[in-house]
């Protein structure tokens, strides 16, 4: 139970070039004066972000068997159609996470 | 004000049990790297970055410049959301709105703009009760992890799809709350799309970030602003002091 100070060092440098884009805005881009396609973008960015990063996280690993992306788009399509059907987070989650591991199970 | 707060607080329930399992996740591996349990807390509590907290353990004994601009990149993501989160906070002090900014995660952000369907922030307390009960649970997640990670098998239960599986359930709130829930879905697709086909092209940290960017960008040549947008852009200005 230490902390090692090199990696204190590199804890708060992580921790400034994270903070900075978190921050930044909320105190500058706070007066700005939005056009209505500023305003639409922004209201776009919620959906584009969540899609993009979605997408990532789905596509196949480096060196990844293709069983392991079969595995997880097809939970994918089980939390989704959990989300239709309920709009139910946590439900959504759950299911999601259970059928990846039955899944998995099933694959191996 | 405390009313506020709890009730941000018990808006974070679903975000606590995606934080609790995906925090003893990234707990486990920063061990099994040779992190100790001080330093996985203070990460979490210093950093409070899910994706991040996964490359740290496994970059930190190689170059310091390697690590820090991958956890920037990978971070900027940040930048768009609280750029469209601090038009809707412009009211609250500056103060409350750098507090919610420092603890501004994916999950925190769009349950958030989910709630709030486009209106104005008006309680900075129940921002900062969402975050901060999300932000403890993750804090609890990870030292569980750390101290004991080698006792239990996550993979039993999944843990290895928590953060995808909340991000379907977080994508399609947000598609059928937009103002123009086609448009939302075809910038969805886009955002999608643009990722798969950025990350073939540029792999890289950045070329995820940069395609959602590009997509919300395409969407608004495609689809223009509605009125909506309009009138959010002319309440905006009214609120100018």
């Amino acid at each position: 139970m230490e902390v090692r100070g090199e990696i204190l060092i590199l804890i708060a440098l992580c921790a400034a070039v994270t903070v900075v884009p978190r921050v930044l805005p909320f105190l500058a881009a706070a007066k700005l004066r939005l056009s209505p396609k500023a305003a639409a973008w922004l209201r776009f960015l919620p959906v584009s972000v969540l899609s993009a990063f979605l997408a990532q996280l789905l596509l196949p690993a480096e060196g990844a068997a293709p069983e392991e992306t079969a595995v997880k788009l097809a939970a994918a399509l089980v939390a989704a159609a959990t989300a239709l059907k309920t709009g139910n987070i946590i439900l959504t989650v759950v299911c999601g996470m259970l059928s990846f591991a039955l899944f998995s199970a099933l694959a191996a | 004000m405390l009313k506020d707060f709890a009730s941000g607080g018990r808006t974070a329930a679903p975000i606590v049990v995606v934080y609790l399992i995906l925090g003893c996740a990234a707990g486990v591996l920063g061990a099994s790297r040779g992190l100790s349990a001080a330093e996985i807390l203070l990460l979490s509590l210093l950093l409070f970055a899910g994706s991040a907290q996964f490359v740290f353990p496994e970059l930190y004994r190689g170059a310091a410049a390697e690590l820090v601009s991958a956890v920037f990149f990978i971070n900027l993501r940040h930048l768009l959301y609280s750029t469209a989160l601090a038009q809707q906070a412009r009211n609250l002090p500056p103060a409350t709105r750098a507090a919610i900014g420092a603890q501004l995660t994916d999950e925190t952000f769009l349950v958030a703009t989910a709630r709030l369907k486009g209106g104005m922030l008006s309680s900075g307390a129940w921002m900062l009760g969402l975050n901060m009960v999300s932000y403890l649970a993750w804090a609890f997640g990870n030292l569980a992890g750390a101290v004991f990670g080698g006792a239990v098998d996550l993979s039993v239960v999944g843990a290895d799809f928590a953060g995808a599986a909340m991000f379907v359930a977080l994508l399609f709130p947000q598609i059928t709350g937009h103002a123009r829930p086609s448009a939302a879905a075809a910038v969805a697709v886009l955002g999608g799309g643009g990722a798969v086909l950025g990350l073939w092209l540029f792999p890289g940290p950045a070329a995820t970030t940069v395609a959602a960017a590009l997509a919300a960008v395409l969407g608004v040549a495609v689809f223009g602003a509605n009125e909506s947008d309009r009138e959010f852009a002319a309440k905006l200005r009214a609120g100018e002091k």
